[in-house]
């Protein structure tokens, strides 16, 4: 841009000799504006230059046109300066001014640059608008250099100035960095450059190489032609993602002395040939984006503790002190330094103990970019207030990186640490630090006073509730309300249900009336004994049957035994021995104790046989 | 027929010589304690315990003269096992609180729902022997009233032993459910007093495991079970892992 200045201070003198000379030659002329460009179908990225040109009386009195806002289509790269022409033609003199501006074309389309108005003496004065074309990506110098313009005010083809991005290696790990260096080729005189548009490295982490003042030139010779060679810019980029990536182009505009054509050969334009006056023409060229083929980083072997850094890096770590009192400061610093992208080194995986009051580490680092490569150092520094005493334990702080040179893992350990907390003179209050104030007020109070009797000291594992006693004591009142029970329902059958009586009786009565037969066991008494048979025999049925034992008769008994299914042998002897007892009581045949005895039995037999049966 | 079931308690009761002896050397502890004599207070109580007797006064004052002497582990393992014995001593829950304020591990129990903390309420608010005698007493009650309806037949009496059959019968049977909750409760959440200074609970029962927190001296912790050298231990807040053996003892 200082070229662009020092230019307007020339031409403005210029005009201001010029201005000398003709001043008195003002003839009255219509003014005319005319905006030419310099091409009308370009590309994209591609430099336009437009000339307004004003003739006329009035072209130099009235104020340089104002160009319309084009921000659109194309971007204002800066004015070219103005011309002045004189022509006195059969002593008449014709003035013409022009006016350059550079443009950038931005995107492709047509438009049109709308007519260029100018005021002079209250009439206004219309250019022609002209219709531009802006084609695709313009063609990138390095690959098929075009054809140079055969326009004068071309600066330098292609071939001869371009810009190249070169990397150190195409293919990369992810975070691995990549070494990008945009070289300018030129065969033409630059005498400033600038950059217009940054390589785009979205995806990147960049980190600029320093460069030492002016770039250093050289001269190198490709394909038969000699450049002059100079690094612009190197960049290391380090991809945060795997896949296929790209660097975009660099944009540079340059100023480029003008070799000036000899067209028209007057007095001043060789006054002008001199390098010095020289007028420098902008060129913008771009670099050609940079495919890049980034790896991801391999799964197999990552060790648990990786969290993204790639490089290669060393790890020391030191402990200020291994001695301290709870609440006395202790600093864990660990180091990690090589080569790497330092500025996003992650934290190394310390594993504080939880009787450490623990901070946020301090980091600090330091990044040498110089060298061949980004390299330096990141320092933590953990601040460790032990709460608590005891011994304690720093487990070693491990830090794990993918080295892409090797193409493996490694793991780096510091060495484990000791700290002996012994414990400071705080007391008890300060301990209990994290208590709320309510419990803190607490703390301020003593325990409850000890219990000065004990009434029932026992031995341990003696309890009730797992004592026999405990057990008896559920049980016993059950035991108790089973018996209570039983009596109840006894008595109820026994009051209720008299037929149930009976039956229950009717064993008890017939023994007794056996037992009476046996005392008449003898001749005398022959009738009375079968009398108290017949009378066993019979009543005993009658209470098991439920009958009335009077009116009974052998008969009608044998045929209610036979309706309850029974034996039918034990049924005819149950009746035979009644029907024997009432032949003997009323035809009575003599018979002897034996025989008396031996019906005694049949008739016990009977009458057990059948309680048993029914 | 409470005072009969005491009765037959103190005849459960063993030697009277021992007695005599744990009762003297349980007075001398707490002379010794009145003088600030802290460190004879643990050594008597401790020895009183030693001959195998027990009482909940014993082990408060036990707590009692380790909070003096700073020992908090031991402190907080007596006075729970105190609160075991009388859990409704305000006394022990109020230095049982106390000592818990100087636990280095202040742990996050999660809210209960409300039933269920009404039943651990009411579960926990008595000793297993209180309960166990309350049992026996409703028991009684209710059995004797049913007996007094089914015996006598006059219609007021059956009545008035009916209603009473009826609410002992209920309360019986409640008490029922609340003593054998406690009985459960206690046969499976065993529960363990931290008395090591520091001590990492690790993920696994191994010497080399890796440390998942770590805790002190008079934590609380449930026990699950154990393998080798280690318990299963866990946090009311859920946290798991195991530890030592020797770190802790059970309440």
């Amino acid at each position: 841009m200082k070229n662009t200045i020092r230019k307007h201070n020339f031409w403005g003198a210029t005009t201001l000799f010029i201005f000398c000379i003709g001043i008195s030659f003002c003839q009255a002329q219509p003014l005319s504006v005319d905006v030419s460009a310099d091409k009308t179908t370009l590309a994209v990225n591609q430099q336009l230059m437009l000339t307004v040109d004003l003739s006329g009386e009035g072209a130099q009195s009235v104020q340089p046109p104002q160009l319309p806002d084009m921000e659109e289509f194309l971007s204002f790269l800066g004015s070219g300066g103005s011309s002045q022409n004189i022509q006195v033609i059969n002593g008449r003199m014709s003035i013409t001014r022009s006016f350059s501006y550079y443009y950038l074309a931005k995107k492709e389309g047509q438009f049109t640059i709308p007519s260029l108005e100018v005021l002079y003496k209250g009439n206004s004065y219309r250019s022609k608008p002209i219709q531009i074309t802006v084609a695709g990506q313009a063609q990138q110098p390095a690959q098929s250099p075009s054809q140079p313009s055969p326009t004068d005010q071309e600066a330098a083809s292609d071939e001869e100035l371009y810009v190249r991005a070169i990397v150190d290696k195409r293919t990369i790990y992810q975070n691995e960095p990549v070494v990008v260096t945009f070289r300018i080729y030129t065969q033409v005189a630059v005498a400033s450059y600038s950059i217009t548009k940054a390589p785009d490295t979205a995806g990147f982490w960049a980190e600029e190489f320093e460069m030492q003042g002016q770039p250093q030139t050289r001269e190198e010779v490709i394909n038969g032609r000699k450049y002059i060679v100079a690094d612009l810019k190197r960049t290391a980029l380090f991809p945060a993602s795997s896949g296929s990536k790209e660097i975009g182009p660099m944009t540079l505009t340059c100023d480029v002395r003008q070799r000036r054509s000899r067209r028209s050969r007057d007095i001043f334009d060789s006054f002008f040939d001199d390098p010095f006056f020289n007028p420098t023409v902008k060129k913008t060229i771009s670099s050609l984006p940079v495919k890049l083929n980034v790896l991801p980083l391999p799964a197999e072997n990552r060790p648990p503790s990786f969290s993204g850094a790639v490089g290669d890096y060393n790890l020391s770590a030191s402990l200020d002190k291994s001695s301290v009192t709870t609440n006395e400061a202790i600093t864990l610093r660990i180091k990690i330094s090589g080569t790497g992208n330092i500025n996003l080194l992650p934290n190394p995986n310390v594993a504080i103990p939880p009787d450490f009051e623990q901070y946020e580490p301090k980091v600090t680092q330091s990044i040498a970019r110089s060298g061949a490569t980004i390299s330096g150092e990141k320092t933590f520094e953990y601040v460790l207030v032990p709460r608590f005493p005891g011994q304690q334990r720093i487990k070693p702080a491990t830090f794990s990186f993918f080295n892409p040179r090797k193409k493996t893992y490694e793991t780096l350990s510091s060495p484990q640490f000791e700290v002996n907390v012994a414990k400071g003179r705080e007391d008890k209050i300060v301990v209990g630090a994290g208590l709320s104030k309510e419990e803190v007020r607490l703390v301020g109070q003593d325990i409850r006073f000890i219990k000065l009797s004990s009434t029932d000291l026992r031995q341990k594992g003696k309890e009730f509730y797992n004592s026999y006693l405990f057990a008896i004591l559920l049980a016993l009142p059950l035991l108790a309300v089973a018996v209570a029970f039983g009596s109840v329902k006894r008595q109820e059958q026994l009051a209720g249900n008299k037929a149930y009586a009976r039956s229950r009786r009717a064993n008890r009565l017939a023994q007794k009336q056996l037992s009476k037969a046996r005392a008449l066991q003898n001749e005398k008494t022959q009738k009375e004994f079968y009398a108290e048979i017949s009378g066993a025999l019979l009543g005993f049925a009658a209470n098991k049957l439920d009958l009335e034992a009077a009116g009974i008769i052998s008969d009608e008994l044998e045929r209610l035994l036979r309706k309850r299914n029974l034996d039918n042998d034990l049924i005819e002897n149950y009746i035979e021995l009644i029907r024997t007892c009432d032949y003997q009581r009323f035809a009575p045949a003599t018979t002897g104790r034996e025989e008396m005895s031996l019906f005694y039995q049949k008739a016990n037999q009977a009458i057990i046989q059948l309680e048993k049966a029914l | 027929m409470v005072l009969l079931i005491g009765t037959l308690l103190s005849l459960a009761v063993a030697p009277r010589a021992e007695v005599d002896q744990a009762v003297v050397l349980f007075h001398k502890g707490v002379e010794a304690y009145q003088q600030t004599e802290y460190q004879n207070a643990v050594s008597d109580f401790e020895s009183a315990l030693s001959l195998g007797y027990e009482s909940a006064e014993l082990y408060y004052n036990l707590g009692n003269a380790y909070f003096k002497v700073n020992d908090i582990g031991k402190c907080i393992l007596n006075y729970e096992r105190a609160k075991k014995l009388s859990p409704g001593d305000k006394d022990i829950s109020y230095n049982l609180q106390l000592a818990q304020l100087y636990v280095v591990d202040k742990i996050v129990v999660p809210p209960q729902h409300f039933i269920g903390r009404a039943i651990e309420v009411m579960a926990h608010t008595l000793s297993k022997n209180q309960l166990a005698l309350i049992l026996v007493f409703f028991h009684i009650i209710w059995v004797s009233a049913l007996i007094l309806r089914m015996l006598i037949r006059r219609a007021g009496v059956k009545r008035y032993a009916k209603g009473i059959f009826a609410t002992f019968l209920v309360l019986f049977l409640f008490t029922s459910v609340i003593f054998a909750y406690r009985l459960r409760d206690d046969l499976r959440n065993r529960q363990g007093i931290i008395l090591a200074e520091k001590i990492e609970v690790q993920s696994s029962p191994a010497g080399d495991a890796t440390e998942v927190f770590a805790l002190h001296q008079g934590a609380k912790v449930n026990l699950h079970g154990q393998s080798g050298d280690y318990y299963q231990i866990s946090l009311p807040d859920g946290k798991v892992g195991w530890l030592l053996r020797s770190s802790l003892e059970i309440i």
